[in-house]
């Protein structure tokens, strides 16, 4: 059958006018979320860091269920000239059930999203100008009310990291064989931190190094008594080359508040991550070592590594994050607000949402405080909370304070 | 609280158990950078400087760095900085006061003729730091390797605390893109640092 027998123009669209008059679209709430947020808008926003407004919408007096695209007018007040930005999704609205706002902030394929790459610093006036059906183009009316917002964008941080590949060499079975972090590991931890953590850009850089001599594995071979001395030796070996090669680095002129991050790549093995320290006050000189590797059959975590969200964890330990207390670990963190290690409560009402990465087929998706935890917990389903976003911000403002370098 | 300061300092990285009372000082550098502790440490196990007739130059307690994963025993890392002078002849770790390790900076100046290697035909990615002779291990003596891509005005440190200089060997897939790479060998004795290879690699 062809287009014109199924009703449909030479474009392939349907022909307007299928809409009842009064058919209309409400509002029903806009968030701007750049990693967590709630629709008081409590989080604050950063200046340059990727950012989506997610429209939540109510049709009213819709006959069947229609699959609609949004457009957003961006602009730094109302009245100040502004640019038009499409939804990067298409959603349907229900004709009956349509998903509340509650539902819509917890899955990023019932709101419409509009992604704004990097948003300067200021007021950011939002409103959403224009609803149109996906099939033939025809506008549905938007209720005037409760279809704009503003918001303000702040100057963030700077995350200074350098990541290291180590380098090691197995003599395990057969002829020696070198195993380095492939560069995809790299990418996907550079990603999430830009996604997740609260800062405005990242000063990043990468490199492989070689193993001290002595670190092979197998890593780890747990006593009795749960202790691992040899793990624990292993560690304080990278520790050490971090150390060492971040203090070479910084004479050789390296900004003094970049913070050293070891990759190991499971190849042979897990080599479970530690920071050398917890610093109670802001120490860039800490550093960390993690492994990296693809997730398992059946893990909760699908992308192609699971060095991103562990490095996100050790990396914020050097800024003074401890352990919440949550899946098999300790109390450190006393004034953790939310029960299970959860990223909100309903009374905090945030919903994560990763901005996604297309470079790495990474989707947006929305984190509901129901099922994620804080990166800082031991628990799956790892995103991070309001309460470890702020307080990763102030460490970084205290030490680009405290540590900037002589001009 | 740690503080940035500019000047003549070494960093000091070591380890030590209050269960057993051991510790071990691992590697001293110099530093031009340092991020000395405001408050001091644990009082029980402490750094001294001394000069040539036993006299203490520097005194502190070391910040014992606890960390955060994982079931770690009783040892502990420390990393502190402590201000060189040209007086300062030995650096000594004491656990509740008995003396637990004991650094003496290695020899001053050593002679040597390092120059850059052909690659081997199966790996023309790794350059070899060759040497004339067999440069000796010395005592509290490493080396360090640097490389400067072209247009980056910062050295990237690739190796520290190596034996000896001959035993890297440059990565060129670490810089790629790089139409040149510098290339230095940094020797240090534990309070001063010299050049023994400073060259350029042109691709």
């Amino acid at each position: 059958m062809g287009y014109l027998e199924q009703g449909l123009n030479r474009n392939g669209r349907r022909p307007a006018g299928r809409l009842q008059a009064s058919t209309k679209v409400e509002v029903v709430g806009i968030e701007v979320t750049q990693a967590i947020q709630n629709m008081k808008h409590e989080v604050r926003l950063f200046e340059g860091k990727a950012t989506v407004v997610r429209v939540y919408v109510d049709p009213k007096s819709l006959k069947r269920n229609t699959r609609v695209r949004g457009e957003l007018v961006v602009a730094t007040g109302p009245g100040a000239p502004g640019r038009y930005i499409s939804s990067t999704n298409e959603i349907v609205l229900r004709s009956s059930l349509h998903p509340s706002i509650a539902e819509q902030r917890r899955d990023a394929n019932l709101s419409l999203n509009f992604l704004v790459p990097e948003p300067p610093s200021g007021s950011m006036y939002l409103q959403l100008k224009r609803v149109s059906v996906v099939s033939s183009g025809e506008d549905m009316p938007i209720l005037a009310g409760g279809n704009s917002v503003s918001v303000d964008f702040v100057p963030g941080p700077v995350l200074r990291v350098r990541v290291l590949g180590i380098r090691y060499t197995d003599t395990g079975s057969g002829a020696p064989k070198k195993h380095a972090p492939d560069v995809i590991h790299f990418d996907y931890l550079r990603s999430f931190l830009s996604r997740s953590y609260p800062v405005s850009r990242i000063e990043w850089s990468q490199s492989v190094v070689d193993s001290p001599p002595n670190f092979v594995p197998p890593f780890s071979a747990p006593l009795p008594d749960d202790s691992d001395p040899l793990w624990e030796a292993l560690l304080q070996m990278l520790h050490q080359q971090m150390l060492s090669i971040r203090q070479a680095d910084v004479d050789a002129g390296w900004d003094p508040r970049t913070h050293y991050y070891g990759l190991v790549s499971d190849d042979s093995g897990f080599f479970r991550g530690a920071a050398n320290l917890v610093p109670s006050t802001p120490a860039p000189n800490t550093v960390a070592v993690g492994p990296c590797g693809r997730p398992g059959e059946g893990y909760w975590d699908k992308d192609g590594s699971f060095g991103d969200w562990y490095a996100a964890h050790e990396l914020a330990h050097t800024f003074g994050r401890n352990h919440p207390g949550f899946c098999g670990q300790g109390v450190f963190d006393p004034d953790y607000p939310h029960a299970e290690g959860k990223i909100s409560s309903e009374a905090e009402d945030c919903i994560g949402f990763d901005v996604g990465d297309p470079s790495l087929g990474i989707p947006m998706q929305a984190c509901p405080h129901e099922q994620w935890a804080d990166f800082m917990t031991y628990c799956d389903w790892q995103w991070i909370s309001k309460h470890t976003y702020d307080g990763l911000h102030q460490r970084l403002i205290d030490e680009d304070q405290l540590f900037s370098p002589e001009q | 609280m740690r503080k940035m300061e500019y000047g003549d300092w070494a960093q000091v990285i070591g380890t030590f158990d209050l269960a057993t009372r051991r510790g071990e000082i691992l590697s001293m550098q110099p530093a031009k950078v340092a991020f000395t502790s405001i408050e001091g440490g644990e009082n029980r196990v402490r750094i001294k400087g001394l000069d040539e007739d036993g006299k203490v130059l520097f005194d502190l307690a070391v910040n014992p760095m606890t960390p955060s994963c994982g079931n770690t025993g009783t040892s502990r890392m420390f990393e502190e900085f402590v201000p060189v002078q040209e007086q300062l002849k030995v650096v000594r770790l004491y656990v509740d006061g008995a003396e637990a390790a004991i650094y003496a900076p290695g020899m001053a100046q050593q002679h040597l003729k390092l120059f850059l290697a052909n690659p081997l035909a199966d790996k023309q990615h790794r350059i070899p730091i060759d040497a004339e002779g067999a440069p000796p291990i010395e005592a509290n003596v490493t080396y360090l390797l640097q490389v400067k891509p072209e247009g980056d005005k910062r050295w990237h440190t690739m190796a520290t605390g190596m034996e000896r200089p001959d035993a890297v060997e440059v990565d060129v897939n670490q810089f790629p893109g790089a139409k040149a790479l510098e290339i230095r060998i940094l020797r240090t004795n534990g309070l001063a640092t010299t050049t023994v290879l400073e060259t350029r690699r042109e691709f």
